[in-house]
């Protein structure tokens, strides 16, 4: 299983728990238009936490002979980023808004993409190689997310008109679904990477 | 589009967000080592937001909850390094999600008033059946998929779903695991009436 393939299938289980609240976003944040929002966030806060990464990187953890400290790295610049993004964000919101609906503005303590840090992290694992890992790991989570995003909730809807057992409803059938999806995709990933590799 | 079902239960939907760490234990001794880093994550990550001062509440809480978290993994990623550096190679892309998961953001994001601290232990209960559920988890794949256990050196088996390996077969324990765990929920709440 490659890397790409690790991240496509963490962002399709990262949709899934977005749609059903178990990572707690704003619900605007879950529909499609906020989908491909997030993924747009995803690939951008990687692009911008990659340049940071690989400076402190290779002019103080490489110096100091730190270079275990790596992830803490990753996870501050991407935090950092994130944190930095959603208060652009909310200062160019905030100045057409002037005020209004101040309360839903800071509902949330979260990280507005909290999905980015799979794929800075899964990235990290790579920190060794080249910087630009971290723009790949952010991409191919980015389509994971946005295609569990879209054909996911098809197949969903899709069964709703189906007799499946009460057992399943929900979760089970979302994960079963994913799942299926997910085998599927690992015969085209293993087929591409061994071409690629 | 995208609307939510019917609410599931604390566990089931804490054990839905460990998703990634499933992924990753397809054997016991994987299972037992991100077990280990779940819950040693989980508990620095409540200890910090639990623990913090008062004027560092919020934001800069969970951040730093978070970063603490984040930390300890890495030691303990150092630590399954120096035990097993094979076992690390195999779990080191996945160690690193670990603070990142659901159940961890809620235990950073968990405010340190007096009533949360003395609630600690249900949150910390909670952990440790997850970090169990992941180590049974773990079990239950590698049989299914190798029909042996690598840790006591049984072999021979008989694989009954080899694919059960791949992610997609973490995926699908999963939600069988869950419809199971519903359906006898419901005959026992059935047989109570």
């Amino acid at each position: 299983m490659s890397q790409i393939g690790l991240l496509f299938y963490l962002g399709m289980g990262g949709s899934i728990l977005v749609s059903q609240g178990i990572i707690p976003l704003r619900p605007s944040h879950a529909r499609p238009a906020g989908a491909v929002r997030h993924a747009v966030l995803m690939i951008a806060s990687c692009a911008l936490a990659t340049p940071v990464y690989s400076f402190v990187y290779q002019r103080i953890l490489s110096t100091l002979k730190l270079e275990s400290l790596a992830p803490f790295l990753v996870a501050l610049a991407y935090f950092s980023v994130v944190f930095l993004m959603k208060s652009a964000t909310s200062l160019l919101k905030g100045a057409k808004k002037n005020g209004k609906d101040s309360a839903s503005a800071g509902s949330s303590i979260y990280p507005s993409p909290p999905l980015v840090a799979y794929g800075c992290i899964l990235a990290a694992s790579a920190y060794g190689g080249s910087g630009w890992n971290l723009f790949a790991a952010g991409a191919s989570a980015a389509l994971g997310f946005l295609v569990a995003s879209t054909v996911l909730e098809d197949i969903m809807d899709r069964l709703e008109l189906e007799a499946v057992p009460a057992p399943f409803h929900g979760l089970p059938a979302r994960f079963l679904s994913a799942g299926l999806m997910a085998l599927a995709f690992s015969g085209l990933d293993m087929s591409l990477y061994a071409r690629i590799g | 589009m995208n609307k939510p079902n019917a609410p599931e239960t604390d566990f089931w939907s804490h054990a839905a967000g460990l998703a990634p760490v499933l992924i990753a234990s397809r054997d016991l001794p994987s299972g037992i080592a991100m077990a280990g880093g779940f819950l040693l994550a989980y508990a620095s990550a409540l200890t910090t937001a639990l623990f913090l001062p008062r004027s560092m509440r919020g934001k800069l809480s969970f951040l730093t909850s978070c970063m603490v978290a984040v930390l300890v993994l890495t030691l303990y990623a150092s630590l399954v390094r120096a035990i097993d550096a094979m076992l690390f190679e195999k779990l080191s892309t996945f160690l690193f999600l670990i603070p990142f998961l659901p159940p961890v953001y809620v235990a950073a994001a968990t405010q340190g008033t007096e009533a949360n601290r003395e609630r600690a232990w249900e949150q910390a209960l909670m952990a440790l059946a997850l970090a169990v559920f992941v180590a049974v988890f773990s079990v239950v794949r590698e049989l299914v998929a190798s029909g042996s256990l690598t840790l006591f050196g049984t072999s021979g088996g008989r694989s009954i779903l080899p694919s059960m390996a791949h992610p997609a077969g973490a995926l699908l324990t999963l939600a069988i695991g869950f419809a199971f765990a519903r359906h006898i929920r419901s005959l026992i709440s059935r047989k109570s009436r």
